[in-house]
């Protein structure tokens, strides 16, 4: 038999079914209940309930055996929301229960690879994001951001946000996955959204944005042309929500 | 608030200021939170948010003061005797224009320069006021970086420096012999005094001792601000993120010899955290200077390569060149070129190496030796290992062995080399300005 583990979506779910799939010879997959597809007469489904007890034994295990940065990238990892994170995660942790420490030094071991891969996938886009998110300022001075990264984003760069603009209300929607995070001026939630603040941009705002924008065109050294640089840079699929060009292919 | 006026300036002195290459929002951590109803962070790695169509990345609102300038520099655009339209910011344009840009997450600070109004205390003093405007009545916890005038009093360099995270000065021509002649108004002195007096005060703070500060009068009858900020966060006041410089490459002939002894000075005996250069981009038609087709890039990026090598690969600058030549091989990079004529230190084993000699291999770079001391403590490394690693291995194969054997079908002898590594013309995309390496080094550490 292929027994798939099916969990509920969050990251200690997963965590549950790694916990109670340990032993299983006949795991076949572990997927979120979104993921879950046709199953063929081979398939045992195990639906598991999510156990925050059992998922924060492994979290603290994780963190004793091989310290906090292994810890963050398991949880990168399942933010990417890789079809087989399930698995690449609990082959991980199988592996670091067998070396303990030493896991993070078998770089080129499959199983390390594909979290180290993923993980590092994510961090990089979560670097971009600090630089790329583009607010405009909505009606009740509420700042605006809409984002469409690759990954699931929201929960670490929310944070972020949260301590450079404490000052003020803003929502950072993440039109990928309907969702948002809001903060109000002291916290953030992260919620399912639907919204949309753009309905009528004010005058002010869109001047701000054209004085961005000619800003960038007036900082151009001419003799130095270099689109390919610029493009690898700022990768076609990032344009689309970044004010600059934006505008520029509006017009 | 927003206007024609405010565009119009804002095109001018941002234009203006697009010559230096300094993009670095880097060396500061601040916590945004640590103060009510202040806006901006700052994060130790820089943050890039654009690039423009030349590839150069935009971190912070780089503008000048004002293009209005007293000096005849013949490299310069902003030169006085050149027809350009002038224009000058007012303190409290530039502050709203940051605080507008950084809100919206444009940028990460901003980035001051001026050319010389009336007189360099005149300027800085006019400088000064924009920072204070900014850090006191628009409460902004983000980045700074500002150019100290020469020849300013040390009074307004101090005040700028409590309000700035970074401070530089531009050095610009690397020589006197080049000073005197393509900008006679500066002297080597006042560039000089003016950078040693920063690092100066920035050891000062480092040590707790007070050295220069006790000296000082407050500037201009004012009282001295202790810093803009309270709390734990500024607990080192004087330009926290340290200082950098400018030089100009190809508008003159001095040697890259010369501009890298320069520079190992700089960063060994001033304690600099950036040197940048920048191509010179023909700016006028004085006889004193080279026409040339297009700007020196290559030029520019072979002493962006030897410099890093300088600063983090333990090399010295005596090293990185031949006998014979003053100046670095633009058929491939430093590194490869050092490597090609000390032949005799290779092939390095890769695992036996110590970390030091791996990262002399030419295509090894910091992250790839670290990756391979960490793996071959669990096991030997062949190539198969190694590209599977993620160690490139296109430059390092003609220069290593893995358990004792050379890559296949390589060739151990200089002209081997020599020809296959010279073979790759492919265009490469132009080192920028970017803070690469703490980017790297940042996602490595896995932490957001």
């Amino acid at each position: 038999m292929l027994n798939i583990y099916i969990y509920d979506g969050t990251y200690h779910g997963l965590l549950t079914c790694c916990f109670d799939a340990w032993k299983d010879k006949d795991i076949y997959s572990i997927r979120s209940k979104e993921e879950n597809k046709s199953v063929n007469l081979l398939e045992n489904v195990v639906y598991v309930e999510t156990d925050n007890e059992k998922a924060e034994r492994i979290i603290k295990w994780v963190g004793k055996e091989a310290g906090y940065e292994v810890q963050r990238k398991l949880y990168r990892v399942f933010l990417t929301e890789h079809p087989d994170r399930g698995m690449y995660i609990l082959r991980y942790l199988k592996l670091l229960d067998k070396l303990g420490r030493n896991v993070e030094n078998h770089l080129y071991d499959d199983d390390v690879r594909n979290i180290n891969k993923l993980s590092r996938m994510h961090a990089s886009e979560t670097h971009r994001l600090y630089g790329f998110v583009r607010f405009e300022v909505a009606g009740n001075n509420i700042l605006y951001a809409r984002i469409e990264p690759d990954f699931n984003q929201l929960e670490v760069i929310a944070p972020y946000f949260a301590d450079r603009y404490n000052s003020h209300l803003w929502i950072i929607h993440d039109l990928a996955r309907n969702m948002a995070a809001i903060f109000n001026g002291s916290e953030y939630i992260i919620t399912e959204y639907h919204g949309n603040m753009l309905d009528n941009e004010s005058r002010t705002e869109i001047s701000f944005q054209k004085m961005w924008i000619e800003y960038l065109n007036a900082l151009t050294i001419k003799e130095r042309l270099n689109l390919d640089l610029q493009k690898q840079k700022v990768p076609l699929k990032t344009r689309k929500h970044l004010t600059e060009f934006k505008l520029k292919s509006k017009n | 608030m927003p206007n024609n006026e405010l565009l119009r300036k804002l095109n001018i002195l941002g234009a203006a200021a697009k010559y230096d290459a300094s993009c670095a929002s880097s060396g500061v951590d601040r916590r945004g939170s640590s103060k009510q109803g202040a806006l901006g962070n700052s994060v130790a790695c820089g943050i890039c948010h654009s690039f423009t169509p030349d590839g150069r990345c935009v971190s912070l609102l780089k503008v000048l003061q004002s293009n209005d300038c007293v000096y005849d520099c013949k490299y310069c655009v902003n030169r006085r005797t050149n027809d350009v339209e002038r224009a000058t910011f007012t303190p409290r344009e530039i502050a709203t224009l940051t605080y507008e840009f950084y809100r919206r997450n444009y940028i990460e600070g901003l980035f001051l320069s001026s050319a010389v109004i009336m007189s360099p205390d005149n300027t800085m003093e006019i400088m000064c006021e924009t920072l204070r405007l900014l850090r006191q009545e628009f409460s902004f916890y983000g980045y700074i970086h500002v150019k100290a005038i020469p020849g300013a009093d040390p009074l307004l360099i101090e005040k700028a420096g409590r309000l700035a995270d970074r401070m530089s000065v531009n050095i610009e021509l690397p020589s006197e012999a080049s000073l005197t002649r393509l900008a006679p108004q500066k002297k080597k002195n006042s560039i000089f005094n003016s950078m040693r007096y920063i690092s100066g005060r920035i050891e000062e703070d480092k040590s707790g001792k007070l050295l220069l500060r006790d000296n000082l009068p407050a500037p201009l009858g004012e009282t001295m601000p202790k810093s803009y900020g309270t709390g734990s966060s500024f607990s080192r006041t004087f330009v926290p993120g340290g200082q950098s410089t400018q030089l100009i490459v190809g508008a003159t002939d001095d040697t890259d010899h010369d501009i890298l002894t320069l520079t190992e000075n700089l960063y060994n005996k001033m304690q600099l955290k950036r040197v940048y250069y920048s191509a010179y981009v023909p700016a006028g038609k004085d006889p004193r200077l080279p026409t040339l087709a297009e700007p020196p890039l290559l030029k520019e990026n072979r002493l962006y390569h030897a410099a890093w090598l300088l600063r983090l690969y333990g090399f010295q600058s005596s090293e990185l060149f031949d006998k014979n030549s003053p100046n670095l091989n633009l058929r491939y990079d430093p590194k490869c070129d050092w490597a090609v004529r000390n032949l005799d230190l290779f092939p390095v084993e890769v695992n036996k190496a110590d970390y030091d000699t791996l990262l002399r291999i030419p295509g090894i770079g910091t992250i790839s030796a670290r990756k391979i001391v960490s793996a071959r403590k669990v096991g030997s490394l062949g190539f198969e290992e190694l590209k599977e690693m993620g160690v490139v291995l296109k430059r390092a194969q003609y220069f290593i062995t893995c358990r004792g054997k050379m890559m296949p079908h390589i060739k151990f002898d200089t002209k081997f080399i020599d020809a296959n590594l010279s073979l790759d013309k492919r265009a490469k995309p132009i080192f920028s300005n970017c803070e690469k390496l703490s980017l790297l080094d940042y996602i490595n550490g896995g932490d957001y």
